[in-house]
């Protein structure tokens, strides 16, 4: 019994010789050697943008008729001033038969839908805007800021544009109920 | 606290319906092109993102956009849609290699609005460009510069 007892004072001693050296080191080392921790951040370019309402309807059945609400489209950029030169909205349609009446054949032409960019005279939607050949705006689409505007507007901020949509029924535009997709892109080159 | 009121009323709709995304380029060698984007729904209700690809040219200051991928352009996607919960991000990954350098094309993510019965539903793009070159260091702006276009950072270095 009194041998195992001096078994394991002799093991607890080595133990703490042992140990004791590493915490003396450690406690030394910490205090010459800096503890450098690195940072890495990657601030990025962005682009949002956002239309409401998201949906125009029109209701009526001779000459020209107005959407019952505008569009107002914001668009907020965060963008790398050494790069970008211009910030574009631009509307367009896929096809030629921009809306669809729920009868076969019924449509209403991208010609005969017209739309206007911040108070701008309404231009028909049937220009080659770059996206495509159904675009309600001019090459490039409606510029939204530029680098050579003033630091509150480039690189970083926030546009807001008002787009309104007419459709001109003009004659034989059957009755029926129709619908369509008008795409709203904004894209810095 | 009536104009707060106010000022929440004006603000809020826009915040609403808000779509973003980062970053708006990627650049890559011709021997490895690969990259990742992120699309990030602003609103409080749940958005579905479905992605569209399409080639580009720049040429005399103007983006000419393709309606689809130009012959020899092969690009794979992590994935072609996402529904969105409020406020979520999603990173899309790509993998693309173009048979003539350089080329050019873009990811359109389409933030589609609610199902219509009747006039005109507004579709909402954004785009992600990938400039693919020889050598990925300034393959983005080179190109521009090969079409036609003048960075802020050139009109400087004539001013200096």
């Amino acid at each position: 019994m009194r041998m195992k007892w001096g078994i394991h004072v002799a093991m607890s001693a080595v133990i703490l010789l042992t140990l004791t050296p590493f915490a003396r080191a450690t406690q030394i080392t910490s205090g010459t050697v800096p503890v450098t921790v690195t940072l890495n951040a990657s601030v990025v370019e962005s682009i949002s943008l956002s239309c409401t309402p998201s949906q125009v309807n029109f209701t009526g059945n001779a000459g020209t008729v107005a959407g019952d609400n505008p569009v107002s489209c914001t668009v907020s950029y965060v963008l790398n001033g050494q790069t970008r030169t211009f910030v574009y909205l631009a509307a367009y349609f896929t096809q030629a038969a921009a809306l669809t009446g729920l009868n076969a054949g019924d449509v209403i032409q991208n010609q005969n839908i017209l739309a206007s960019f911040d108070g701008s005279a309404f231009t028909a939607c049937n220009q080659s805007d770059g996206f495509s050949a159904e675009g309600c705006d001019p090459a490039q689409g409606w510029q939204i800021a530029s680098s050579n505007q003033s630091a509150s507007l480039w690189p970083t901020g926030t546009q807001t544009a008002g787009v309104r949509l007419e459709i001109n029924m003009g004659a034989g535009v059957p009755v029926d109920t129709y619908t369509g997709t008008l795409n709203i892109v904004s894209y810095a080159p | 606290m009536k104009r707060l009121l106010l000022l929440l009323a004006v603000l809020l709709p826009a915040a609403l319906h808000a779509q973003t995304v980062m970053p708006l380029y990627g650049e890559c060698s011709a021997k490895k092109c690969s990259g990742s984007f992120s699309v990030r729904n602003d609103q409080v209700i749940p958005l579905a993102v479905t992605l569209d690809a399409r080639s580009f040219t720049l040429k005399d200051g103007k983006m000419v956009w393709q309606n689809t991928l130009a012959p020899g352009v092969a690009l794979r996607l992590s994935g072609t849609s996402v529904r969105l919960g409020p406020k979520q991000s999603y990173r899309f990954g790509f993998k693309a290699s173009c048979a003539t350098i350089p080329c050019q094309f873009a990811v359109l993510p389409d933030f589609s609005g609610m199902h219509l019965n009747n006039g005109i539903k507004l579709d909402m793009h954004l785009d992600y460009a990938v400039y693919v070159c020889a050598k990925k260091k300034e393959c983005r702006a080179n190109a521009l510069r090969a079409g036609g276009y003048q960075l802020p950072a050139d009109k400087k270095g004539k001013k200096r």
